[in-house]
């Protein structure tokens, strides 16, 4: 199509997403305002704070914990968080001594009910593809500096399962709220990519 | 199958781009990604006839084009496969865009039919789609060694190459789950019980392996066999030695 006039510089994926709802409407496929709904609970609703949630619960309620860490799908339900993408959710735990990222090799699974949708990096070839090999390596970019001495365990997540991390809590948190705590989780750290920084400087000293 | 898709463990795949934080980087994306959400249910394709859609691009546009343009390559072929339109409408219509041209009025919405689809995608993203499964007869146990066994057949399939041959061991029981192997060309669901196998790093990249690292991935019952000759590396070690 090199010599068609190009009005508006569209972009080829702009192209083809505009051809294929203008089709899919015009076909009956397509009906209503669907799309703009599930954009809309993607950019919105279903993110990383839902995640974090459960993360501070746990770190705050024992009992709910041992149920995240034995079916994290019904604990996360709990909470009114689950869907698609994260039918089957399984959570790990990182401690002082064992670290776990999670990947998705041949395609981009990730736990969409909670985490929301992948960042653009998950998804490409480069962090697939290295993660695997140099978890450490690859880590280190994301500012990430684990003592020699912590396993690393890369979860790859390619059947129903989909993973996500229980970070460590910070320490110089114990006096927060369930909230309060939940502000402190980001996406990063349920990916594994990164670790939570402690709020007190002297007590990190290693 | 030998694909693009199957990158675990290539060296210099290029840099990660970890301040990227954008859910969607322009509209076409989302729209892209909510149009799957919304006519997948009513299409008669699986995630993994979509996915195997995607793993058919030629190498070099898999490795240069955005992500959703994946998800588009596949929504495509699956529509037209469909019977929805055909790829000569397609096209044509693609040309209508790229030369700015008004395109055809969608006929008269059908309230019901659009509170229909709005529900049902609202269902997908709240509640998912799918089921646990009843449980089947499981040859593995938590602790058994295992080795993984070679899938390069032409077809889809969820073993990727970096385990093929490998040794490892069962470190949880995933659920029973539908075959990827033979979902994605209809020749039935076949459920499976599916396992956490733990690889060690050194077993995966020998002299390259990072110290005290290891991968976890799920595996279907038939994708391993049993095996006790353990470590291929400590195997070999024991050889030189004599």
């Amino acid at each position: 199509m090199s010599g068609d006039h190009h009005p508006s510089e569209l972009s080829e994926g702009e192209v083809r997403s505009r051809a294929i709802e203008s089709i899919l409407r015009e076909k009956g496929v397509l009906h209503g305002a669907a799309i703009d709904e599930i954009i809309d609970i993607y950019t919105n609703d279903i993110g990383p704070l839902n995640g974090a949630k459960a993360i501070a619960r746990a770190w705050c309620d024992p009992e709910f914990k041992d149920r995240l860490m034995a079916d994290a799908t019904a604990a996360v339900r709990e909470l009114g968080i689950g869907g698609f993408e994260s039918e089957h959710l399984v959570a790990v735990e990182n401690t002082d001594t064992l670290h776990h990222v999670i990947v998705c090799t041949l395609c981009s699974c990730y736990p969409w009910a909670v985490l929301g949708l992948p960042p653009r990096w998950y998804k490409d070839a480069p962090y697939r593809a290295r993660v695997v090999r140099e978890p450490r390596a690859v880590l280190g970019e994301f500012g990430t500096e684990l003592p020699a001495d912590v396993e690393i365990r890369v979860m790859d997540s390619n059947a129903e399962v989909r993973y996500f991390i229980l970070p460590k809590r910070p320490k110089g948190s114990e006096g927060m709220s369930e909230e309060q705590l939940a502000g402190l989780v980001t996406r990063d750290s349920m990916v594994g990519v990164t670790v939570l920084p402690d709020l007190e400087p002297s007590a990190t000293a290693r | 199958m030998i694909g693009v898709h199957d990158v675990g463990g290539f060296h210099y795949p290029g840099p990660i781009d970890t301040v990227d934080e954008a859910v969607f980087h322009d509209d076409w994306e989302g729209r892209t990604m909510a149009m799957l959400l919304v006519v997948g249910p009513q299409g008669s394709w699986s995630l993994d006839e979509f996915r195997y859609e995607i793993e058919l691009m030629p190498p070099a546009e898999y490795l240069q084009t955005a992500y959703y343009v994946h998800w588009l390559e596949s929504l495509e072929k699956l529509c037209v496969r469909e019977g929805w339109f055909s790829s000569e409408e397609l096209s044509q219509r693609q040309a209508m865009v790229r030369r700015g041209e008004p395109l055809p009025e969608p006929p008269e919405p059908d309230p019901d039919k659009a509170k229909a689809q709005s529900e049902a995608a609202w269902r997908i993203a709240y509640h998912g789609v799918g089921q646990r499964r009843p449980d089947l007869p499981r040859s593995f146990k938590i602790g058994d060694r295992v080795r993984a066994r070679q899938r390069s057949h032409a077809g889809h399939t969820r073993l990727p190459r970096f385990a093929w041959n490998k040794p490892g061991v069962i470190c949880g029981y995933s659920g029973t789950h539908p075959l990827p192997d033979t979902i994605y060309n209809r020749r039935g669901d076949n459920p499976e019980p599916v396992f956490a196998v733990r690889f060690e790093g050194v077993d995966l990249w020998g002299d390259g392996a990072e110290p005290g690292t290891s991968l976890t991935i799920d595996l279907w019952q038939s994708y391993m066999d049993h095996d006790n000759s353990g470590s291929d590396v400590e195997r070999d070690e024991k050889e030189a030695r004599g």
